[in-house]
């Protein structure tokens, strides 16, 4: 975010961004196509409903979740093999139902599990980070228009923290993309 | 979306999404070029695997046959007659493992199977050469199940099961499971096959429907098929997870075969566009999951039994892990576990096709294992009052080889000529152009 330039409107207030709306998820779809080849970084596109392809289409990438889910996995399920091994074999070994406290089989469920909670918070944790949760308010809500994609608009909305972003020039683009209204969005 | 042009090119652009959507594995080719093999595909290799197959089948058995009646040659007999038994069992996995995954695809309606589908249904078309090849174990009987015997004194474990072991009962029901696999095989293979001909799309629902009773026909049927087939062996032992042991290695060696299969015909320059690399991202998904599945139960199998501690459960694993086979051991619990895992947590090794066929060759080895496992040890058992103490050392001898390898090949031959009777793929699904632009959006 270097050189942020700051628009206003003539009442004073602060430019967030302008907001196209969209007649159909095809439209949509080569929109973001357009938008995503002119290099726009800071947008984000707005549906009813989830869009097959449409990620492509926006020419995101997939992020390092998966990465960290599985790493974060494997290293609690190693930690509670450990700690169990450790208590059980080594800190205070104690033979119950015959069986020897080095048995590494009565540590497999509790391993398990632990491997897989961590995976499942992991996930939500990564994915509440990577989307910027909770996030309490944006200036989109305060469009009356916007407030129509989670019924039968699509929008694609391109901040004014991008550094292509010029007002008039972003909304021509859209226009020229198949906008059949395009709004600004202010903070 | 009804009777769809089979050899239209543009197939891709009838998706109710726009053309962009369904682009994206470019033009797809329907031509008989791309979606069958000619008749005489592959005749020199079949005819080769199926004398190959036969002849190590005669080997074996010839071994069985002309093994003197003293001690040692009832055991060098017993030894080639396992050794085919893991064989046989291993291809009537193969195929009941094909017929479960048929019958699964289209239980949930999975779209995106329409373009592999086919080769499940081969698979599962070979169960009846499997339960043929039961035949010499019918024969040699007194020699494969020792307790067959009436006379035979098997202390009160045996005594109680005479009942259900009584032979004739034996006998009439592996003939009624190996009846109702290749009924159930057939149904589902004939109502597919039809549909290429005539395009009814009604074939499908009726499919459908089949598969739902056919599934529960085909859980209780395996289950019991793994009780009489595997676990009735050494009658000593009983496990209640041991049917859903056997389903999950077999149904693991189904998506495997189904992997292979596909890759093979892909690599003949077929299935273009057809069978794409997310067929082979999902069919990886499935051979983890089955592969995690198989862990889940063995594991669970072996943990309650180690846990409870009672003796007549234990001496089943105490006999497998010693004498050498505590290696064959700790390779199932890492080959046919954890490496495999490990390596399928990978989207680029799940979407790539030399790798995950690598793996699901892999994959059909460690089951071939794993059958040998649970199967050879029992014929050097020695017993002490009824309980079997030592499973003896493995002594692999040129008859596990050709045991095992027999039935195997004859298998591969029976698959080459199921993949040239149909075409590869069910041309007239009505799901054929879901199936077409399967992605998976992550």
């Amino acid at each position: 975010m270097s050189s942020k330039r700051i628009y206003k409107t003539e009442a004073g207030a602060t430019v967030h961004g302008v907001m196209a709306e969209f007649a159909n998820p095809g439209d949509l779809y080569h929109a973001a196509e357009i938008v995503r080849d002119a290099g726009v970084r800071d947008w984000d596109v707005y549906s009813p409903f989830p869009i097959h392809g449409i990620e492509e289409a926006m020419g995101l990438k997939a992020n390092r979740l998966p990465l960290i889910v599985g790493v974060v996995g494997l290293t609690m399920a190693c930690v509670g093999f450990g700690f169990q091994y450790y208590v059980r074999a080594v800190e205070y070994p104690i033979v119950h139902q015959g069986k020897p406290p080095d048995s590494w089989q009565v540590l497999v469920p509790v391993t398990f599990e632990l491997g897989v909670l961590f995976t499942a918070f992991t996930c939500i944790l990564g994915m509440f980070i990577f989307n910027r949760l909770p996030m309490w308010h944006h200036p989109l809500l305060k469009k009356e228009r916007f407030l129509r994609t989670s019924d039968d608009r699509f929008i694609i909305a391109v901040e004014a923290s991008d550094p292509k972003f010029v007002p008039q020039e972003t909304r021509e683009m859209l226009l020229k993309a198949g906008a059949t209204r395009v709004e600004l969005v202010e903070e | 979306m009804t009777a769809l042009p089979a050899d239209s090119a543009g197939i891709a652009s009838t998706s109710s999404l726009g053309q962009s959507f369904a682009s994206h594995h470019g033009p797809i080719d329907l031509s008989e070029r791309n979606v069958t093999v000619p008749k005489n595909w592959a005749t020199g290799p079949m005819l080769l695997l199926a004398v190959l197959g036969l002849l190590c089948i005669g080997a074996t058995l010839g071994a069985a046959v002309t093994a003197g009646a003293d001690e040692a040659g009832s055991k060098a007999a017993k030894h080639a007659l396992y050794a085919y038994h893991v064989g046989v069992m291993s291809i009537i996995t193969f195929s009941v493992g094909g017929l479960g995954l048929t019958m699964i695809l289209r239980a949930v309606r999975a779209g995106w199977s329409a373009t592999i589908r086919r080769q499940a249904e081969n698979v599962a078309m070979l169960i009846p050469l499997g339960v043929l090849l039961l035949i010499p174990q019918a024969i040699f009987a007194a020699q494969v199940w020792k307790w067959i015997d009436p006379a035979y004194e098997g202390g009160y474990l045996l005594d109680a099961k005479r009942w259900w072991l009584a032979p004739g009962f034996l006998g009439v029901r592996i003939v009624f499971y190996g009846v109702m696999w290749t009924l159930l095989a057939y149904g589902q293979y004939r109502m597919s096959t039809r549909q290429d001909r005539e395009g009814d799309v009604q074939l499908t629902n009726k499919a459908q429907f089949w598969a739902q009773p056919g599934l529960l026909a085909f859980a209780l049927t395996s289950s019991f098929a793994a009780f009489d087939l595997i676990m009735a062996l050494d009658y000593h032992w009983f496990s209640t997870m041991f049917g859903v042991y056997f389903f999950a290695g077999a149904i693991l060696s189904g998506v495997a075969l189904v992997i292979l299969i596909t890759t093979v015909l892909r690599m003949s320059g077929r299935l273009r566009g057809v069978v794409t690399r997310e067929h082979n991202h999902d069919l990886g998904k499935l051979l983890i999951a089955f592969t995690i599945f198989w862990a889940y139960i063995s594991f669970s199998q072996y943990f309650l039994i180690w846990y409870a501690n009672i003796p007549e459960a234990t001496a089943w694993f105490l006999v497998r892990k010693e004498n050498g086979w505590e290696h064959l051991f700790l390779l199932l619990c890492l080959g046919h576990f954890v490496l495999p895992f490990l390596l399928l947590l990978f989207r680029g090794i799940k979407k790539s096709l030399p790798l995950l066929a690598i793996l699901a060759f892999w994959q059909l080895v460690m089951h071939l294992c794993d059958m040998f496992w649970q199967i050879r040890p029992v014929a050097f058992m020695s017993y002490d009052a009824g309980n079997p103490v030592v499973a003896g050392k493995v002594g692999l001898g040129w008859v596990d080889f050709t045991g095992v390898l027999g039935p195997v090949l004859l298998f591969t031959a029976g698959l080459i000529f199921m993949i040239r009777r149909s075409p590869l793929i069910a041309t007239k699904d009505p799901r054929l152009v879901e199936a077409l632009n399967h992605k998976n959006y992550v």
